[in-house]
């Protein structure tokens, strides 16, 4: 050991002192001077390189002498330097579009999460890309696009339920810019709340996790948005056929200050408006009933100096159902009164994330970065419903004597989460074999879990009354922090290391709980085309989303780890292969193996919806575990672009602590496990003009209970003419059968397929920019796939029933860019 | 039909459009259990059910009929000892021709029906709980109605582990379109904090309670019951009738979850519910139990108007 010790300090007292400068900066796109993300910096003499981080900094120490370095990002024409090296250098660099036909990459060999990275179990995704997958209803969709990624499923048909490797819906951490998301979807889980337009990149972990990030078990989705023209003004409207969207963005001071603006809203109550009379006769003039949703992303940055930026970044997105409805209903069947009451019941739900933050990047010499942000983000639920009622009594006898009674009702329902927090990042390239990131994230929590309000009035000639009632679940405070340190480490020209450490703490109601995490990734280099990698993550989870599994529904509760609910922890050990073909095509296979400790089930019997009972006591927490292996292959360069993947995996729990046993202590398959899932999505680019795309996806069906065998239980029938049935018989079981579920999610659902086609029109307008027409078509060969499975009965006997939601459905939507 | 309804019509096909199919059942068919089902009440005769499985999407499970195992075979051991084979009455239903089980006997049962795995399960008789008092009174509450509180103190030191209490108001009507008695109950009520531990509540007409919660040598309940059915003109005999049930661990287990069953059957946000069985290789449940029944008379009852002329 000792032994071990001084060669590493010989090693690394060597590599320290030797005679090195740094070339430094940022990457930027040239047209608009924009950022850009994991852009290589590569210096051929040396063979040394790096990437962009996600600020567009870079940093590289070259030796004394004569350095030729290039600089390329996908879709753009590199650009060389060609230096003599005798000190420090900063410098700029902004590159251009290609001329020709743009191509698009999923992942890029060069990039850490390519063949030369340590960094497995990751995936960037352009957006460009995204923007190319075949959309329902034309809607761009970030975490749709990410169900097609090996290791990634989705819940049911269309939801955007996201299950990464075995693990649950709750244990995600989606970062908008660095900010956790507490709620990613619109219309109850069928769309999610990024909006393409204003979305740079995304980069999807499902192991390996750095050090930077904690807080979640199973994956980490960080999506960036873009920064907003420095040099020109753009934008670009869209019209479909569920919203319609907006993207403005320029220079407030050229090449100093620059804004983008976006917002997207969905039409359907609003085109739907004129047709409800049509569609519901009691509908009157002056009613109104729909649902939409939007999101507005804004985002102001100025450039104080090379060295100096700040960034002001807000995010809005709601969902709202709304109803007012008015009803009138005249009685006459007493024969000495006619009695008339008017009625009117206003119903408002509104849901959504708020998030604000402020952003200060900072350059200290030549090889520390830093950025510090403070951030609020909130989810809010509220449902208001309003009913007012005027009843008038007229005598038939005497009709100017009205007799009249008012009553008015509001019953309410309120819930909220509220994070304040401080991040601090820091990347530092002391030496161009290590790069080393570090910070701290410390964010206080507010959670309100429900707060009902109820109040009611009524008022006649005689008598008030007035009851005004609040029931509140106390709020819960929490302090959680993160220290992390992470190293990625060259070794050697084939030996490369990401290492690190995550300390987390959790404070709540007195409690203190914390978790040492390490993360290591290896990557052995065998030639310039293949790689090994290896890694392995420990990760803590101190909050819960306390939710009905198959649909995700506003008021989904995020609660925090309690004296009884103990934090969940999970250990993910990873292997892999990673090949590339000519430079084209891009191969791995990945195999993992998680295990998961304190995860969350609900018990027998339990509901989140209609019931006292307190969340505690509705779960149970056991432990878990997913095995499977990862393939992908993908095309990133020529006209037909597009990836396959294909997945096979199994993933279990078991609840066998005492008092907490599910399924008499046995395994289980967990409710969406699925043995096979395999997708293809393929972008052929004819030429500038026209492009087409096709998505298929297969998955096994996932998991359910149903019951298998029926028997009587005769004690229950025997005694119903006797005084005995006193006893009384629960409901429901009065013909005294008993259904039998051998086994919990013993019934897996019908296999999910779908074909999905689109196509691009695009044309540039003579006079003025430039417009897109896409049609698509979702769901070609009309396949009926499971929303969800349940019993019922056809002519007095028990069938499965099966609701499909989402039929063949054909899009058009139109895109102006200038 | 104009072009609006036309427009309407497709956009809501389009944008919410379900559909609903039966589908066949494609899994792994499981094999029919044999199920025995007998709660035996000390110092009754002995009685037990046989019958079997049936998958649940046959259309023979509305035929009670294919349930019944009229042909197997159920062997009683009381405390060791075997007392023979019980004989087949009707439709499943297996008696013992002499035995009465007694408290503290611990009963065994072995099952045995061509094609199935041998059935085994056991239970101990518990001993009787001791009701200290039973007193009652009518009270008007705030509508008008006129409601029987019922205050039930019992001893709590006897070694039982479950209890299942059962209120009921027992009244025989005169129907005078029939010109015959009818029977009715009525449900009852309690806010006692030892049914409202969460799923341990039963239904209207019993509730069942473990002793864990229970910390002094007696307790009282305190249960009220509303007695607007009761026309006293027409009403020729009225009682309480207060039953405390000792319940063996397996038959609180049974309940338990058969409470749970029953409430959420049909429920599509619940998760299901497995009725609990104690029959090993099988389904069903052995649990006995043993009653202390008291009886109060309400035609004697000092009560208010209307019911004086009681």
């Amino acid at each position: 050991m000792r032994n071990i010790l001084l060669h590493l300090s010989l090693f690394l007292t060597i590599t320290l002192v030797a005679q090195n400068y740094t070339v430094s900066g940022y990457v930027l796109d040239l047209n608009s001077g924009e950022s850009m993300i994991g852009a290589t910096v590569y210096d051929s003499i040396s063979q040394r390189g790096v990437v962009t981080n996600a600020y567009g900094f870079y940093s590289l120490s070259l030796p004394k002498g004569r350095a030729k370095i290039f600089y390329s990002f996908v879709g753009y024409q590199g650009q060389n330097r060609d230096l003599v090296l005798h000190k420090d250098s900063v410098i700029k660099i902004e590159l251009t579009e290609t001329v020709e036909l743009q191509e698009v990459i999923v992942v890029a060999n060069k990039s850490e999460t390519g063949v030369m990275g340590s960094q497995m179990s990751a995936i960037d995704v352009p957006i460009e890309q995204i923007k190319n997958v075949p959309s329902m209803m034309g809607e761009v969709d970030v975490v749709k696009a990410l169900q097609l990624l090996p290791g990634v499923q989705s819940g049911n048909d269309a939801g955007s339920g996201f299950y990464v490797r075995g693990g649950g819906p709750d244990e995600n951490l989606m970062l908008l810019d660095g900010v956790p998301l507490y709620n990613v979807n619109h219309l109850f889980g069928f769309f999610s709340v990024f909006n393409a337009d204003a979305v740079k990149n995304v980069t999807l972990y499902k192991g390996s996790f750095p050090a930077r990030y904690g807080g979640r078990l199973s994956s980490v989705v960080d999506v960036r948005t873009k920064e907003g023209n420095l040099k020109e003004y753009h934008g670009n409207v869209s019209i479909g056929l569920l919203s319609a969207k907006v993207m403005a963005e320029g220079p407030i001071w050229k090449d100093k200050t620059a804004f983008i603006f976006s917002a997207r809203r969905t039409y359907f109550d609003v085109l739907a408006m004129p047709f409800m009379p049509l569609i519901n006769e009691s509908y009157k003039q002056g009613d109104r009933t729909g649902y939409y949703f939007y999101d507005i992303n804004a985002k102001v940055h100025h450039k104080f100096s090379d060295k100096d930026k700040i960034y002001l970044s807000f995010y809005m997105g709601d969902d709202v159902m709304y109803a007012s409805m008015n009803s009138s209903f005249s009685n006459t069947s007493d024969a000495s009164y006619t009695t008339n009451i008017d009625s009117k019941t206003k119903m408002d739900w509104a849901w959504g994330n708020l998030i604000t933050s402020l952003r200060w990047s900072h350059v200290y010499g030549s090889k520390l970065f830093s950025n510090a942000s403070l951030t609020y983000s909130q989810y809010n639920f509220n449902v208001d419903t309003k009913l007012g009622t005027e009843t008038k009594n007229y005598p038939v006898s005497n009709p100017d004597f009205v007799q009249s009674t008012t009553s008015q009702t509001n019953v309410g329902y309120k819930s909220k989460i509220q994070d304040i927090a401080f991040r601090g990042d820091y990347d530092w390239m002391p030496h161009h074999n290590h790069d080393i990131k570090f910070g701290e994230y410390l964010v206080f929590h507010v959670f309100s879990p429900g707060v009902s309000v109820f109040q009611s009035e009524s008022a006649s000639a005689s008598v008030s009354q007035a009851v005004d009632t609040l029931i509140s679940d106390p709020s819960i405070y929490a302090l959680e922090s993160h220290l992390f340190f992470e190293d990625n480490i060259t070794l050697t020209k084939n030996l490369k290391m990401n290492v690190g450490l995550n300390l987390s703490t959790f404070s709540v109601r007195n409690n203190i709980y914390w978790g040492l995490e390490p993360r290591l990734s290896f990557r052995a280099l065998v030639t310039k085309d293949l790689s090994f990698k290896a890694s392995y993550s420990y990760m803590s989870q101190y909050i819960h989303l306390l939710t009905n599994s198959s649909v995700s529904l506003p008021a989904d509760l995020w609660v925090p780890v309690t004296d009884n609910i103990k934090p969940m922890r999970s250990h993910q050990a990873a292997l892999g292969v990673f090949y590339n073909v000519l430079g084209e095509l891009d191969l791995s296979v990945e195999g993992y193996y998680k295990s998961m400790d304190n995860v969350l089930e609900y018990q027998e019997g339990a509901s989140f919806l209609g019931s006292t009972t307190s969340w505690e006591d509705k779960v149970y927490q056991g432990r878990g575990w997913s095995y499977g292996v990862e393939f992908l292959a993908q095309r990133s360069v020529g006209k037909l672009t597009g990836w396959i993947g294909y997945t096979w995996s199994k993933s279990e729990r078991l609840f066998d602590r005492e008092g907490q046993v599910l399924n008499e202590g046995k395994p289980f398959y967990a409710k969406y496990d699925r043995r096979h899932d395999f997708s293809v999505t393929l972008n052929y680019a004819f030429n500038k003009k026209i492009d087409v795309s096709a998505t298929y996806v297969y998955g096994t069906g996932t998991c359910g209970s149903l019951p298998m065998q029926t028997y009587q239980a005769p004690v229950l029938i025997s005694t119903s003419t006797d005084i005995n049935n006193l006893y009384g018989v629960p409901d429901g079981l009065e013909n005294g059968t008993i259904d039998y579920i051998p086994v919990r999610n013993n019934y897996r659902l019908p296999d999910y397929h779908r074909l999905d086609l689109g196509i691009n029109f695009h044309k540039k307008l003579k006079r003025f920019g430039s417009q897109t027409w896409s049609v698509g078509i979702y769901n070609v060969y009309n396949q009926l796939n499971p929303f969800m499975v349940y019993n019922s009965y056809e002519n007095n006997k028990k069938v499965l029933k099966m609701m499909s939601i989402f039929p063949v459905m054909p899009s058009v939507s139109y895109t102006f860019k200038f | 039909m104009n072009i609006k309804n036309y427009i309407a019509i497709s956009l809501s096909a389009i944008l919410f459009w379900s559909c609903e199919k039966i589908i066949e059942f494609k899994g792994e068919e499981t094999e029919p259990y044999l199920v025995l089902t007998s709660t035996p009440e000390s110092d009754s005769i002995f009685t037990a059910y046989l019958s079997k499985s049936i998958f649940t999407y046959s259309p023979d499970v509305n035929d009670s009929t294919k349930f019944y195992v009229k042909d197997g075979k159920v062997n009683l051991f009381v405390n060791g000892e075997d007392k023979g084979e019980l004989q087949h009455a009707k439709n499943g239903e297996y008696q013992h021709p002499s035995y009465r089980s007694k408290i503290g006997d611990k009963i065994e049962l072995r099952a045995f029906y061509s094609g199935f795995p041998e059935l085994y399960s056991s239970s101990s008789q518990p001993q009787r709980t001791n009701i200290i008092s039973c007193d009652t009174t009518v009270v008007k509450d705030e509508q008008g109605n006129y409601n029987v509180a019922i205050n039930i103190t019992f001893d709590t030191s006897v070694d039982v582990a479950y209890y299942r209490l059962r209120i009921a108001l027992v009244a025989s009507i005169l129907d005078l379109t029939l010109g015959k008695t009818t029977v009715i109950r009525e449900a009852w009520k309690s806010s006692d904090p030892i049914f409202s531990a969460g799923p341990l509540s039963g239904g209207n007409s019993y509730k069942i309670f473990p002793r864990d919660n229970l910390t002094t040598r007696t307790y009282s309940i305190n249960a009220t019951m509303n007695l607007f059915t009761l026309e006293p003109s027409i009403t020729v005999e009225a009682y309480i009738e207060v039953d405390l049930q000792s319940i063996s661990k397996e038959l609180y287990e049974y309940y338990l979850s058969l409470n749970k069953y029953g409430t959420l059957l049909g429920s599509m946000t619940a998760e299901p519910v497995k009725v609990y069985s104690n029959i090993q290789n099988g389904l069903g449940i052995l649990g006995g139990y043993t009653t202390n029944v008291q009886k109060i008379s309400l035609l004697s009852h000092p009560l208010p108007p209307p019911f004086r002329e009681f």
